[in-house]
């Protein structure tokens, strides 16, 4: 029935071939037109799985300003020329920088900033005192400690640093201040480099280096953006002095870099491949028709861009790139027809002859492009729209169009046709080839089972040497080699963040430890904890409790001269307290304000750049890690190490609390990997059982279906296989071009079984070896890119294709004589 | 209609009068506002001329010694506390402050830690000045006295000279900077021939004062690496 109606058709076409050029060409037209109002997008979501854990790290990652920033890392050449003049550069440098492009500039944090958070905090030292630090101070309200604090006080008032610490060993001679300072000296020593402060600057521990970093208005994934930025700091740099060398590191360098690696391969493979397929096709073919094989893709994605742009409004850049490649399989379809209907007078039966191994071919890239839908990714759904209509477009227009624009075969039989003669009549599928095939596949087999998945997207990045170095450079200098895990926390209410992340770090305490958990809970308290801590600040102090340190102060102060009035400003401090006054509302006093106390109604402080740092009254890069305004709250970050066990253990407590979640490097690529490959498994499960059924639905025919799938089967297990030895991983670049290639080799083996069946000439292994050829020439050429994604695409399709062209011209043949017609010849 | 045209006329007079008034007077304002402001600017000027004169006249030495004697006028303390000692320097940001009494201690000064000894304790502390952003801003503020990088300060302080022989500065302390909180002023007094500090008193928002005076100073004179060390060199 399928060959009837597809016969039909193709009478149709052949009558009306002028009205069908003309709609053909009228198409071309409004399609090209139209592409001017397809919109494209060049988001990275698209082609990453849509898994919870995955969307939330991509979206912290692009929310935060943790990802964005550019590290500058300017270094001392000259010995003769020491830090001061580093640093005098460094703040001209960052004065230089433009400001449409780098909004914010930090080169360090300034002692200032720690005075600030310093006076809010002793200004607020009631409330900030917890529950655990009071029975501390209790504990030293005894003679022993008061003398021993007492002679270090008088100690340090001796040494030259006592010059300005006077007034607050008057003010705080238990050294309570010291709790607090503490931890902000905690916090400050968590920059996540392994910095020197120096007159306000990052400097490095040698003294020799200095840190600029910016943070940028351009994403990363701009790559044109990135571009001008980088020209621009460039042309900032050029402008330091010869003793100053300097390194950029940022994810821009990567994405311009890459961009540009890919240009350049790309580049080098189009000049190979064309001048191998204009030799090939001009040597072998010797036709100019010819060249209409390869415009029909070029002509079915246009349709299919347009088409798709109808169906599923803004497409991604690199669907479109991928899809546009995948559609290149479409020359396929057109050589089997071209050779089908070449050097015949009488076209039609021989071209009738191909449409059911062609359009089945077809539909085996087409079945599995919708098992890509299956796939938890947005963009390979998208990729699977746009490959399905240019593959179906393509084949269309193959079997109903390209015939007709073929030129008459003159008398004198072309060379091509020769040598189809040539290829068909040879005898290339034995019983050795069988065997060498069997035995290879077996041993092959072993190996694939092993082989693995990329977890490392470092691996497939194929930026160049200089920023590498650069990179390492860098950490040997400033270690943050190892990113840490952040434990973040999305509140839309201030106080509820505070809150959650109070609770938090208490648990983190006690299962990680203070020293691994980086959190800013202890020093921004919530209103709350505020609250309690200076009603037990009140009830802690009461007047015999004060009379007693009052006594001992006085009695071991004579000790070491100190006065009968030393230290009044304490007790004055407490006294304010004690008159019941309502807590100071925290930092709110006068120019203090970290943040303020909120009103009634309110659902969230007014959180500025100035008050983001939560203590200081001019932006701190100190808080700035921690504590983000986001569009829909706030966002609360604690940092700890990226290890299993760490990661492991603070899952358990952000499980405890809505609105909190973990982003890790190494959870982000293991569940990219699990999602990928639990993906990748019910795809090949539902791809494979549609080729069956489409294969035996062409053949309808158990034994020959099984020899047709043995191309594609051979092609899996090669690839695998030799993946394996070879050290190559799945990725997401050649994952795609491993399912084209095995598409491929369901091709060949529909194509190789039905000439086996029929054993009419159409040009079948002439087609297939053209087809082989012309691939493994763009595929050859891409083994050696320089980009490791491009390169292992090359790798891929060489071996996936080469295993199919082996198997369906050297085996199918063979085994078909072995089973069906030795079955045939048994039964007659 | 005469009447009514003069008493126009007499008002437009008086209009262009008062408006010529006021903008002579605030013509005055704006430049005596942009004479004190130029002033100031001059005066800046020429401090910071000074303090690059003062800078450079007290930067021609690489190393250091003198003694000092250092005078505490504390509420903390019911009496005056008189320290003895010495101070070496070697530059570019190390500074030994070695006391003798009232009881012996010593304290070394880099640019990366403080390391310090007491005959009390006997024991050797090192305090690594990344780690302890208050220490260093104190310290900062010191090596900078020490060492005549006196320009730097301007950032901090407002200077003004006091005397001219022998040089007195005083240095005030910026509303904006965190030292006004704690100093009141700063007085630096210089020697004769203007190569060292003769003495440096800083007053505080307390009332209390400390004074330190140079004596025996000494350029270039060698320093022993035992003279930078903390124990067991007092």
């Amino acid at each position: 029935m399928f060959d009837k109606y597809a016969g039909r058709l193709y009478d149709y076409t052949a009558r009306n071939r002028r009205p069908v050029l003309f709609i053909l060409i009228l198409l071309i037209f409004a399609s090209l037109a139209a592409l001017y109002f397809v919109e494209f997008e060049s988001s990275m979501d698209n082609i990453l799985p849509d898994n919870e854990v995955i969307s939330r790290s991509m979206e912290f990652f692009r929310s935060s300003n943790l990802a964005g920033k550019v590290v500058i890392s300017l270094e001392l050449t000259s010995p003769d020329k020491d830090i001061d003049d580093l640093i005098l550069e460094t703040d001209m440098l960052a004065g230089k920088l433009d400001k449409d492009l780098f909004p914010e500039v930090t080169y360090g944090i300034p002692d200032s900033a720690f005075a600030g958070d310093m006076d809010a905090m002793f200004e607020n030292l009631p409330e900030m005192v917890s529950d655990q630090e009071l029975s501390l101070i209790d504990g030293w309200i005894n003679q022993e400690y008061v003398s021993r604090k007492l002679s270090d006080s008088y100690m340090q008032l001796l040494k030259p640093q006592g010059l300005f610490l006077n007034s607050m060993l008057r003010s705080d001679p238990l050294g309570i201040k010291m709790l607090q300072l503490n931890k902000l000296k905690a916090l400050s020593a968590s920059t996540g480099y392994d910095v020197d402060i120096k007159d306000g600057h990052f400097v490095s521990r040698d003294g020799r280096h200095a840190m600029l970093i910016a943070k940028s208005a351009v994403s990363v994934t701009d790559s044109a953006g990135s571009k001008k930025m980088l020209v621009s700091l460039q042309k900032n740099i050029e402008t330091l002095p010869a003793y100053i060398r300097a390194d950029i590191i940022c994810g821009h360098a990567h994405t311009v870099s890459n961009e540009k690696l890919i240009k350049r391969d790309i580049v080098f493979i189009s000049i190979v491949a064309a001048i191998a397929m204009l030799l090939l096709y001009g040597f072998v073919i010797r036709d100019i028709s010819a060249v209409t094989i390869f415009m029909i893709p070029v002509v079915a994605i246009l349709f299919s861009v347009d088409l798709s742009y109808l169906l599923l409004g803004k497409l991604s850049y690199w669907v479109i790139g991928l899809g546009s490649t995948v559609a290149g399989i479409a020359t396929d379809y057109g050589t089997h027809v071209y050779f089908a209907a070449q050097g015949k007078g009488d076209a039609a039966p021989f071209v009738k002859h191909v449409i059911k191994p062609v359009s089945f071919g077809a539909l085996t890239p087409i079945e599995i492009f919708l098992a890509f839908s299956f796939f938890g990714f947005k963009g390979y759904s998208q990729l699977a729209v746009v490959t399905i209509i240019s593959v179906v477009l393509s084949t269309f227009i193959s079997i109903y169009i390209l015939p007709h624009l073929m030129l008459k075969p003159g008398s004198k039989v072309s060379f091509a046709d020769r040598l189809a003669v040539k290829l068909e009549q040879g005898n290339y599928s034995n019983g050795l080839n069988v065997l060498f095939w069997l035995f290879l596949t077996i041993a092959l087999a072993y190996f694939a089972v092993h082989v693995e998945f990329e977890r490392d997207i470092r691996n497939i990045d194929g930026t160049e040497k200089e920023i590498i170095n650069a990179e390492k450079n860098f950490q040997e200098i400033w270690g943050g080699e190892k990113t840490p895990a952040v434990l973040v926390i999305n509140a839309k209410n201030y106080e509820e963040a505070l809150e959650i992340n109070e609770k938090i770090y208490s648990d983190a305490v006690q299962t990680v430890g203070a020293e691994n958990f980086t959190s800013v809970a202890p020093l921004l308290l919530s209103e709350k904890t505020r609250d309690e801590n200076a009603g037990r600040w009140n009830k802690f102090w009461s007047e015999e409790r004060e009379q007693k340190l009052a006594g001992l102060l006085s009695q071991e102060g004579k000790k070491f001269g100190f006065s009968e009035n030393a230290f009044d400003p304490f007790f004055a401090g407490l006294k304010v307290a004690d008159k019941k006054n309502p807590p100071s509302p925290p930092f709110a006093k006068g120019g203090n304000i970290p943040y303020a106390r909120l009103n009634s109604g309110e659902v969230s402080p007014p959180l500025k750049k100035e008050d983001v740092g939560g203590l200081l009254n001019n932006p701190s890069s100190l808080f700035e890690r921690f504590v983000q305004k986001t569009d829909n709250g706030y966002r609360l970050m604690s940092f700890f190490p990226d290890t299993p066990d760490y990661v492991h253990s603070m899952n358990e407590i952000s499980a405890k609390h809505p609105g909190t979640y973990l982003v890790s490097a190494t959870v982000l690529s293991d569940t990219l990997s699990k999602v990928v490959s639990s993906d990748l498994k019910l795809m090949t499960l539902l791809a494979s059982i549609s080729v069956i059924v489409m294969t035996y639905m062409c053949f309808l025919n158990i034994k020959e279906t099984l020899i047709a799938l043995m191309p594609p089967l051979t092609s899996i297990i090669w690839l695998f296989g030799m993946m394996t030895i070879f050290g190559l991983k799945i990725n997401a670049a050649n994952m795609i071009a491993g399912v084209l290639a095995i598409g491929l080799s369901s091709d060949y083996g529909i194509f190789m079984t039905y000439r086996s069946r029929d054993k009419i000439n159409t040009g079948t292994i002439m087609a297939i070896a053209l087809c082989t050829v012309t691939t493994l020439i763009g595929a050859g050429v891409l083994v050696f890119a320089k980009h490791p994604a491009l390169s292992s695409v090359g790798m891929t399709m060489v071996i996936a294709v080469g295993a199919g062209f082996f198997s369906s011209v050297m085996v199918v043949p063979k085994l078909y004589d072995l089973t069906v017609n030795v079955g045939k010849g048994k039964a007659q | 209609m005469k009447i009514y045209k003069i008493a126009f006329s007499l008002c437009l007079a008086l209009l262009s009068v008062f408006i010529a008034t006021i903008l002579h007077a605030s013509g005055e304002i704006v430049k005596a506002g942009a004479t004190a402001a130029i002033e100031e600017g001059k005066q800046s000027a020429d401090m910071r001329d000074l303090l690059i004169q003062m800078e450079k006249q007290s930067s021609d030495f690489n190393s250091l010694k003198t003694d000092f004697t250092q005078e505490k006028d504390l509420a903390v303390f019911r009496n005056k506390i008189i320290i003895k000692g010495r101070i070496y320097l070697q530059k570019p940001r190390t500074v030994a402050w070695h006391v003798d009494e009232p009881l012996k201690y010593s304290v070394l000064i880099t640019d990366k830690l403080i390391r310090q000894w007491d005959e009390d304790t006997n024991q050797v502390q090192e305090i690594p000045l990344s780690k302890n952003p208050m220490f260093r801003v104190v310290i900062d503020q010191l090596t900078a006295w020490f060492s005549g990088r006196y320009v730097q300060l301007l950032d901090d302080y407002t200077v003004s000279s006091k005397k001219t022989n022998p040089l007195e500065i005083e240095f005030i302390p910026r509303e904006t900077g965190n030292m006004k909180k704690i100093i009141k002023a700063i007085t630096v007094t210089f020697r004769e021939d203007r190569k060292y500090l003769q003495k440096v008193q800083f007053d505080e928002v307390s009332g209390d004062s400390t004074t330190i005076t140079f004596k025996n100073t000494i350029f270039n004179a060698p320093i022993d690496s035992a003279d930078l060390e903390v124990k067991g060199r007092v």
